[in-house]
């Protein structure tokens, strides 16, 4: 198994929800941050996943 | 702190992936070795990360960042004094004899070098501490859930601990090495945000520097006396006790940790482990230690932060949390939570596929059924796997017993892998070292673990022979058994060696310094030298050491 295949859904899967709850909600904040970090956070996760899937892709090539 | 449907979704979507990788990973197991030794097949950057990621549990989660609350930037030293230099050397110098020996376990390598008795010794101390170790886990992470969200601690620390059983059960070490590197992305991706986000809203690590006392952001320049840190630790302690003795016996002889290097796919690989796992190693204080630094500065802030307490002192053991409800709205909230549960898990399985493999190959093998076809021994660790989590279920309500999680650690590990490492650095490099002297050095280096704890007193703790000396802090008490058990088992191990019988050295082929082959690296890469990659990495992690000066 090519770890980076499984690794790469769930954090695709991850950003994907998070970064929806950030676009859903766009005003949630906790008590002492300023920006949507669900939104920024949940990119984040989104573009590390896609990154593992790519490298997953490449290597089956 | 509150949880929203979103944040029990990302939790199901994580126990599903790992439960899934488990599942898919089934398939690989067909013999004993498969299942408790990976068969070797691992790849480099999965060992390297579960090597980080085995040793990455709640408590060192929640443990580190009550520290850097509690002592501020000193804390680093248990990452750029003890973890990186042990994992150089790891990597460096000991990998070859434990690939040459084609042992299985630090105790079969034990039993190679030496003899039965020694063997037999470490195996048994080994068994305990794992199940120990994997109790305290369970407990911290049973205690906070039930504080912090009101969980059932029964009801977390079962869920939890029967999550890692599904997946070790199915996939063994395969299954528990894999889950750990998506449990390290995790904890790394759910713990970086609030690190991030809690030292820039603390004005960024000038602005913390301006509000907290100066002791709490250098890192060395309180050390040289012990009664001007609050650690109560000075630079002898720290860097004898903490980075020679407890770190290197840690990092270079518990299996824990070892069994991960050892499921490389060859020798050189297994030596890249611990060197590779030392750059994402040392940048792990910036996500783990800082934000308990940077909650003391925003408690001066007037934000409305306060350091959590408990009667007239402070929770620091609930600060990680406290913060989490302060900087993550629900779904973010949901991965920190997430993550917390993965560093959990990762630490119980590292402590379970360790436990299943000493008990099966070192313990069952070797006392109770010899010659059994390879399938008894197969059944016999998967029904360990079993019996080692219900074992740490019973050591968790144990835990329940004492308070600061971190210095119980330490203290175990003094009396375990401190003496060890004295009998590894003898037994690899001293051809002369003989079965008897390594048996009763770790035995005298044992007694005198205990000795030294019942000799000295710290905040209460130990003296229960008799009052010697009193030292500032648990820490400094706990540092100086290490250094006490390390000296004495090495004294004795050299004694009792010089008036027994050596071994013959063709019996000590791969297992000692001299007379095992060590490979050369003439036709590879620059970053494929262990010794090269090694200098680079303490290098580097010098340099982050003048950063924190």
């Amino acid at each position: 198994m090519d770890l980076r295949k499984p690794s790469g859904m769930f954090f695709t899967l991850l950003g994907f929800i998070v970064a929806a709850t950030g676009l859903v909600n766009p005003s949630a904040r906790a008590p002492l941050t300023d920006l949507n970090v669900n939104l920024y956070a949940g990119a984040g996760m989104l573009i590390f996943g896609g990154l593992l899937l790519w490298l997953a892709h490449r290597a089956s090539r | 702190m509150t949880l929203f449907a979103v944040d029990y979704i990302i939790l199901i979507v994580y126990f599903a992936f790992v439960l899934g990788i488990g599942w898919y990973l089934k398939r690989t197991v067909s013999t004993s070795e498969d299942f408790l030794t990976s068969g070797r097949s691992v790849p480099l950057w999965i060992t390297s990360l579960a090597f980080v990621a085995a040793n990455l549990g709640a408590q060192e989660l929640i443990g580190m960042c009550a520290s850097g609350a509690k002592y501020g930037i000193m804390t680093s030293h248990f990452y750029w004094v003890g973890a990186i230099p042990a994992m150089v050397f790891m990597g460096v110098f000991m990998m070859p004899f434990y690939f040459g020996s084609r042992a299985r376990s630090v105790p079969e390598y034990l039993k190679l070098r030496f003899d039965e008795k020694t063997r037999a010794f470490n195996a048994f101390s080994f068994a305990v501490m794992t199940v120990f170790s994997s109790g305290i886990s369970m407990y911290a992470l049973g205690l906070l859930l039930q504080l912090v969200l009101g969980w059932s601690f029964t009801a977390s620390v079962l869920l939890s601990a029967g999550i890692v059983l599904v997946y070790t059960f199915l996939g063994g070490l395969t299954s528990a090495i894999y889950n750990e590197v998506l449990q390290f992305f995790l904890i790394v991706l759910g713990f970086a945000p609030l690190a991030y986000l809690s030292v820039q809203k603390a004005g960024g690590w000038e602005g913390m520097k301006g509000r907290l006392p100066a002791v709490m952001t250098s890192s060395w320049q309180y050390m040289g006396d012990a009664s001007q840190n609050p650690m109560g630790v000075d630079v002898f302690a720290m860097v004898a006790g903490l980075g020679f003795v407890l770190s290197f016996g840690y990092w270079c002889t518990n299996f824990l940790v070892v069994q991960r290097a050892l499921a490389a796919r060859n020798m050189a690989e297994g030596r890249l482990t611990p060197l590779v796992g030392a750059f994402p190693k040392m940048l792990l204080p910036l996500v783990v230690i800082m934000p308990g630094i940077a909650a003391v500065a925003l408690s001066q802030m007037g934000l409305g932060y306060e350091l959590p307490r408990k009667g007239d002192g402070y929770d620091y053991d609930q600060v990680l949390t406290t913060l989490m409800a302060q900087f993550y709205p629900s779904g973010l909230l949901g991965v920190g939570l997430t993550g917390l549960m993965a560093s959990f898990m990762s630490g119980m399985a590292g402590n379970v596929t360790a436990f299943n493999t000493v008990w099966t190959y070192d313990i069952y093998q070797s006392y109770i059924k010899k010659d059994a076809p390879d399938s008894h021994y197969l059944l016999v660790g998967r029904i360990t796997t079993i019996a080692g989590v219900a074992l740490s279920i019973a050591c968790a309500y144990l835990a329940t017993l004492y308070n600061n999680i971190m210095d119980l650690l330490q203290l175990v590990f003094g009396f375990v892998n401190a003496p060890l490492f004295a009998t590894f650095l003898l037994g690899m490099f001293w051809k002369r070292a003989a079965a008897n002297g390594a048996f009763a050095g770790l035995i005298s280096g044992t007694l005198a673990a205990a000795a030294t704890h019942g000799l000295t007193v710290a905040e209460g703790k130990g003296g229960w022979i008799a009052t010697l000396t009193a030292y500032p802090s648990t820490m400094a008490q706990n540092f100086w058994i290490a250094i006490w058990a390390f000296t004495v088992c090495f004294v004795v191990t050299v004694l009792v060696s010089w008036i027994s019988a050596p071994k013959p050295v063709e019996e000590l082929k791969g297992l000692v310094w001299g007379v095992t082959p060590i490979p050369r690296e003439e036709n590879v890469p620059w970053y494929e030298k262990p010794a090269l990659l090694g200098v680079i990495v303490l290098a580097a992690c010098l340099v982050l050491n003048i950063i924190f000066w």
